[in-house]
């Protein structure tokens, strides 16, 4: 299988490249790629389950909403993800499950710190069969 | 496309693209200019140079290099009652700064208790990802913090009253106002406050190694091989979700009020419209809670000092703020305007005779606080009339970074970089060794030339040299 996510070279920060063969599958791996920038992914288990509906205005805000939520859901609720699965998306709305568990210092192994989801160069874009987003986080 | 109009000077003239409604201009020598043409930082300026209501000339400091919307290194300043705010120009990490601390202890006691004096700053001070802080704030309590800021600390206890005259603006901007915060803003802050964070945050021990300005120095309460703590922090979860909340409100704003951006992440809104308002009052919240995370950090350095070296008296030196936007009082093209000074990794650097600087230190300038990257000395600079007349009174703020984080890892391994800062005689302790690696000195630019160019510019003079001694990394 191809790799789901690559990470892209910036001057101060990183950027994620996500593809899929829907637009769900695509969206599920850039959540991969974010949570793969803030913790070593095999150190979280998928104990627990939310499902997250977000509305937008276009595809990429929900881009925008979807890893801006993941990323509250870490700092802010301290709940890591482990694997999400989109289930649908639309330009105005986006529904998905994520596993995880609760943030535990003594056996998850941090990587760094993702400050913000930035609109920088953020695209949405499908090539034949294959869908393709890039977002640059900032860390 | 590139004017140079000296050795340090490079203007972008406004004709050189469609929509430039100001010029740019990038400080800089010659082999810094080729390495900022190597990534999209002009391309950056020439966008922030479209946004309206900008007024003077849109620039780039020394350390400039790519960031998101702005360009780090970036300073924009917009006519106050005719123009934008933007969340993008003043970044995530609302009021990132940094503030220095110095002692009187003999240097060569500290030098020898030094694996000691890190391990208990390690342990006192939270950092890294997920890390709480010592305290959880109630909701009135935070709100407090956003109101007040550092003086919320000094009243809890944290620090001393005179700190708070060395730092900019008092450690409390007073147009914050905790209810333009959101619930998911707090929710991240609440347990954070008193946190260093990861990333390219730090606590540092230090030595002044050279001082070059006798008068200011001696002003600024420095001498030759004194101890000084540098504090590299900002806002946390706080000020990060303050920005993302606030990049959303503004693309929707930016439709109601007609305007359009050459990249998303340029998001403004008139300062005057209701998400503008909404904005600064939040920003100024979260500039006060990083005011206070300093303020608390301060404290507990100085409760480590005391407990391993004896009693001290460790003095506040200075505080600023290098990712905040400013009101701010500027004469442009011969005319005196008031302006909205967005700073993105740009310091305040007032020269002397300023109003908003200290009583003690109005005949000599504000001290300008310049980190080197991990390993390299840091400059504390005084800012000049000529800043003010040029550059919105503003300066660098590091180092800058030359190479990505992906980068950087390719090439040297924590293992190998502990050893090479251990040949230096440096201690390091960090959180992540990810993080570690992407702090190596190699990704950043050579900080002494970015002073060389400040001062060569005549926007900043030297005034001391601090080198390393042993560095906490977030």
């Amino acid at each position: 299988m191809a790799a789901r996510f690559k990470l892209l070279a910036h001057p101060a920060d990183i950027g994620i490249e996500a593809t899929g063969a829907t637009l769900p599958e695509a969206f599920t791996h850039a959540a991969d790629g974010l949570m793969s920038l803030i913790v070593e992914p095999s150190t979280v288990h998928g104990r627990h389950m939310r499902e997250i509906v977000l509305e937008g205005t276009d595809l990429e805000h929900l881009l925008f909403l979807w890893l801006s939520e993941i990323l509250y859901l870490t700092d802010g609720e301290q709940f890591l993800v482990r694997h999400a699965t989109v289930t649908s998306v639309s330009p105005s709305h986006l529904r998905a499950i994520v596993v995880g568990e609760p943030l535990d210092r003594s056996r998850h192994v941090f990587r760094r710190d993702v400050k913000g989801i930035t609109y920088h160069q953020l695209a949405v874009a499908q090539t034949g069969d294959e869908h393709t987003l890039r977002v640059f986080v900032d860390i | 496309m590139i004017q140079s109009i000296d050795a340090y000077r490079h203007r972008i003239p406004r004709s050189h693209k469609p929509g430039m409604r100001i010029d740019g201009c990038i400080y800089a020598d010659r082999t810094m200019l080729e390495q900022i043409e190597a990534d999209q930082t002009l391309e950056q300026v020439v966008n922030v140079a479209m946004l309206p209501g900008l007024v003077g000339t849109s620039l780039a400091m020394p350390d400039a290099h790519q960031g998101y919307g702005f360009c780090i290194g970036g300073v924009a300043a917009s006519d106050f009652d005719s123009g934008i705010v933007s969340a993008g120009g003043v970044g995530f990490d609302i009021n990132c700064g940094v503030r220095l601390l110095a002692c009187e202890t003999d240097p060569r006691d500290v030098r020898s208790r030094l694996e000691v004096l890190l391990s208990s700053l390690f342990r006192d001070i939270p950092c890294g990802t997920g890390r709480k802080g010592r305290l959880v704030l109630s909701a009135k309590e935070l709100d407090g913090v956003l109101r007040d800021g550092a003086r919320w600390a000094v009243e809890y206890g944290y620090g001393e009253e005179a700190d708070l005259a060395r730092i900019e603006d008092q450690g409390t901007l007073s147009q914050a106002r905790p209810e333009s915060v959101s619930k998911r803003a707090k929710d991240r802050g609440h347990e954070q406050v008193g946190t260093l964070g990861s990333g390219n945050h730090f606590v540092e021990i230090q030595a002044v190694d050279t001082i070059y300005d006798e008068p200011a120095a001696s002003a600024f309460g420095l001498h030759k091989d004194q101890i000084t703590i540098l504090i590299h922090s900002g806002s946390r979860g706080l000020g990060h979700q303050v920005c993302t909340d606030s990049l959303d409100a503004m693309q929707r704003g930016m439709r109601k009020h007609g305007i359009t951006v050459a990249d998303r992440q340029l998001a403004c809104v008139p300062i005057h419209s209701e998400e503008g308002r909404a904005y600064l009052q939040a920003m100024a919240a979260a500039a006060n809670f990083a005011f206070a995370n300093r303020q608390m950090m301060t404290h507990w350095v100085r409760e480590v000092f005391d407990r391993e070296m004896g009693r001290q008296s460790i003095r506040l030196v200075y505080d600023v703020c290098h990712n905040i936007a400013k009101v701010e009082e500027h004469t442009v093209e011969g005319k005196a305007r008031t302006v909205l000074v967005h700073r993105k990794g740009a310091t305040r650097a007032f020269p002397a005779g300023h109003p908003a600087l200290p009583e003690d230190l109005r005949t000599i300038g504000q001290p300008v606080l310049v980190p080197g990257s991990m390993g390299t000395a840091s400059y504390v600079l005084v800012g000049t009339d000529r800043a003010m007349n040029e550059t919105f009174g503003s300066s660098c703020h590091g180092a800058g970074r030359a190479m990505s984080r992906t980068r950087v890892r390719s090439e040297i391994s924590a293992e190998e970089l502990l050893s090479q800062m251990k040949a230096l005689g440096i201690q390091v302790r960090g959180q992540s060794k990810a993080g570690l690696t992407e702090e190596s000195p190699q990704a950043y630019k050579d900080v002494e030339r970015v002073v060389d160019v400040m001062t060569g510019a005549g926007l900043a003079r030297k005034v001391a040299r601090l080198v390393p001694l042993a560095v906490m990394k977030g």
